[in-house]
């Protein structure tokens, strides 16, 4: 627990905080030359930093507004098919019911006969199986 | 176009946006001395001090746009600089052979240990050998106890200062602070 007198001393007696401080300053001190110099490089450093940062962010408008040129030209109005329109609304589910039937008017594609095989025997497991599995929903 | 400093600060507080370059260099003027020494203090080495006070200038200058004026220009330079300090300290830390070699305790002790050429009223307060022990404890700390004790005892700011400085709450740096001059009085008998 922080002790109340705490907030007004801080725990530290005057004289160390004063020696503290004291030494920090001196420890900080340097001649005029040595503000001045750092005030000089800090200035170069500012002239280095603008100009880099101003070429990049020019290249960047120039890119996106080339992109947009591009985009532009590619998307002509003559080069546009227009769609197809319809005024039947289709319903999808009714399309899809009516290409499945459309495949089975037509009958098994010769590509797949062995699947349909293959489906007609496992159909045929099924069957035999299916008294076994009303036995067990019995119980 | 150079201003006034109340012109200045005025201006500051609407943000950095539209401050010049020139304008600028009268903000670092008026602050470089504290960053230099509170960077000082924290990484140990004048030099790296010098490098991450140009450093904390550059990315104020840079980053100028992103300050609201929530906060005072001092505290949000303090709070840059303690960040790249914190990012040099551990960059330092993974590059262990310096460590090794003790390049780095040669300029620990050149920087805690350079003798003081002007007589100070103050140095009669407390002998060296216990200052430099009280230094040498503060170097042990924990990176944010070391941190709020130099705001607190060196730049003599207020607890929500700090708070303000290393985003934390005041309660926090009360905390730290609390801990941080424990420890010291553990070490260090007066």
């Amino acid at each position: 627990m922080i002790p109340n007198h705490f907030s007004s001393n801080f725990g530290l007696p005057d004289n160390v905080r004063n020696s503290l401080r004291n030494d920090a300053l001196r420890l900080g001190d340097r001649s005029n030359e040595f503000w001045a110099r750092q005030q000089a490089s800090i200035r170069a450093r500012l002239r280095n930093a603008e100009p880099a940062r101003r070429p990049r962010l020019r290249l960047a408008l120039v890119a996106v507004a080339a992109a947009f040129c591009a985009a532009l030209l590619l998307d002509t109005p003559s080069d546009r098919q227009p769609a197809p329109r319809s005024d039947v609304q289709v319903d999808p589910d009714q399309e899809l019911l009516q290409t499945i039937e459309r495949s089975l008017a037509a009958g098994t594609p010769r590509a797949l006969a062995p699947v349909a095989l293959a489906e007609d025997s496992s159909l045929g497991v099924n069957q035999i199986s299916n008294p076994h599995k009303e036995y067990r929903d019995a119980n | 176009m150079s201003m006034s400093l109340p012109a200045l600060a005025a201006r500051v507080d609407e943000g950095f946006t539209e401050i010049s370059a020139s304008d600028f260099d009268q903000i670092v003027q008026q602050h470089q001395r504290r960053i230099f020494r509170m960077l000082l203090l924290m990484v140990r080495n004048p030099e790296d001090a010098d490098n991450l006070t140009q450093e904390c200038f550059l990315r104020a200058y840079t980053s100028r746009e992103r300050f609201r004026g929530a906060c005072s220009v001092q505290t949000w330079l303090l709070r840059i600089a303690v960040n790249l300090a914190r990012d040099h300290i551990r960059n330092r830390r993974a590059g262990f052979w310096k460590r090794l070699l003790r390049i780095e305790d040669e300029s620990f002790a050149a920087v805690y240990e350079a003798p003081c050429e002007l007589p100070s009223p103050e140095r009669g307060l407390i002998a060296r050998e216990k200052l430099d022990a009280v230094w040498r404890v503060v170097d042990e700390l924990s990176a944010r106890q070391k941190e709020v004790f130099l705001l607190r005892f060196v730049e003599e700011m207020d607890l929500k200062e700090i708070a303000d400085v290393l985003n934390l709450r005041t309660g926090t740096v009360k905390a730290q602070l609390f801990r941080a001059i424990a420890r010291v009085r553990e070490q260090v008998q007066w």
